[in-house]
């Protein structure tokens, strides 16, 4: 048994990276903590998806209305990518202090392909992600990014509540 | 929190023997025990699934400390009150990878426990051999399937359906 454990902890020198799939919510932010428990250490990306805004169609406005609409739908996406890049350095700092190897990443638009993207060129072996639901009737809901990740990615999904 | 109790929930299928190498080779990593459960549907002879689930827990019990348990009753909901009951940490389970026609006649297992289990959830894929997912803990796990699958039984075919499932549709027995 102690030869199997030394065995088991030459390959983790090994690992593949993990992709980290944060989105803003509280379960999110745990999956790090959970990670660092599970695996010890490794390599790691911290990946943050921020959907595109849609400007909407307004064809009765006229171009100031439409040209101010559009601005404030820049500034929003400008924003969201900026509290997104905030949460994906904490996480890549919060990972560095428990030994991992990690880089982060901020990307726009679906982000259950965009995970799916990321794990086929990081050669992860790893996906961790958290799943939507804090309790009671929400408990029995899952996040969509997570439900879709548990049928199609091609990799071990760790699922954090 | 530490990991020291790993619930393994099998069908004994190939896709479940994969998840069963990442569990064992995670329980090695973190010292934890070992749950291995299988659920028989009510009014289901349990003889078979006991004897198999007998074999897994003896094999798997050459490394780490094993506990069996064979369960009646619908498969999510079963595994999710024995990770209550037991304290489990982390249940890792297979997912047969089933979309469209199958998943939509079959369900997921794997899905409704992610939704009701009161812990962390690993699943494993089910992957063709030669592009193995590798898990923490898991130097290679690649489980050992066939390359297609009949869309009802999920058994090895060259088929969409295998020849015991369509019998048994022309049969008018139903799937």
């Amino acid at each position: 048994m102690g030869t199997r454990r030394s065995q088991v902890n030459r390959r983790a020198g090994a690992r593949k990276p993990v992709v980290v799939g944060l989105d803003g919510s509280p379960h999110a932010s745990r999956v790090i903590g959970h990670l660092v428990r599970l695996c010890g250490r490794g390599r790691a990306v911290v990946v943050r998806v921020v959907e595109p805004g849609r400007v909407p169609s307004l064809p009765l406005a006229s171009a100031s209305v439409r040209a101010a609409v559009a601005g404030m739908v820049r500034t929003d996406v400008a924003r969201r990518i900026r509290t997104a890049q905030r949460e994906v350095d904490a996480g890549v700092a919060r990972l560095r202090r428990a030994g991992w190897s990690a880089r982060g990443m901020v990307c726009t638009g679906v982000p259950l392909p965009e995970l799916l993207r990321t794990i086929r060129r990081a050669k992860a072996g790893l996906l961790a992600l958290g799943a939507c639901g804090a309790g009671g009737a929400k408990r029995l809901f899952l996040g969509s990014v997570a439900h879709g990740a548990v049928n199609r990615a091609p990799v071990p999904v760790l699922i954090v509540r | 929190m530490k990991i020291t109790e790993i619930l393994l929930p099998t069908d004994f299928s190939a896709a479940a023997d994969a998840a069963a190498l990442v569990a064992t080779a995670m329980a090695l990593e973190t010292g934890a025990r070992l749950h291995v459960v299988h659920v028989v549907p009510v009014a289901t002879d349990p003889s078979l699934g006991s004897e198999q689930l007998t074999r897994l827990g003896r094999q798997i019990g050459k490394d780490v400390t094993v506990e069996t348990a064979l369960l009646s009753g619908r498969a999510a909901r079963e595994i999710a009150g024995y990770a209550r009951d037991k304290g489990i940490d982390l249940i890792v389970m297979s997912t047969h990878g089933r979309t469209g026609v199958s998943r939509a006649l079959l369900g997921s297992v794997a899905e409704a426990v992610v939704r009701l289990s009161p812990c962390l959830v690993l699943t494993v894929p089910m992957t063709p051999v030669g592009t193995a997912a590798q898990a923490p803990g898991a130097a290679q796990v690649g489980a050992p399937t066939l390359p297609h699958h009949c869309i009802v039984c999920a058994g090895a075919t060259e088929d969409l359906v295998c020849e015991s499932c369509r019998a048994r549709i022309r049969s008018g027995r139903g799937i």
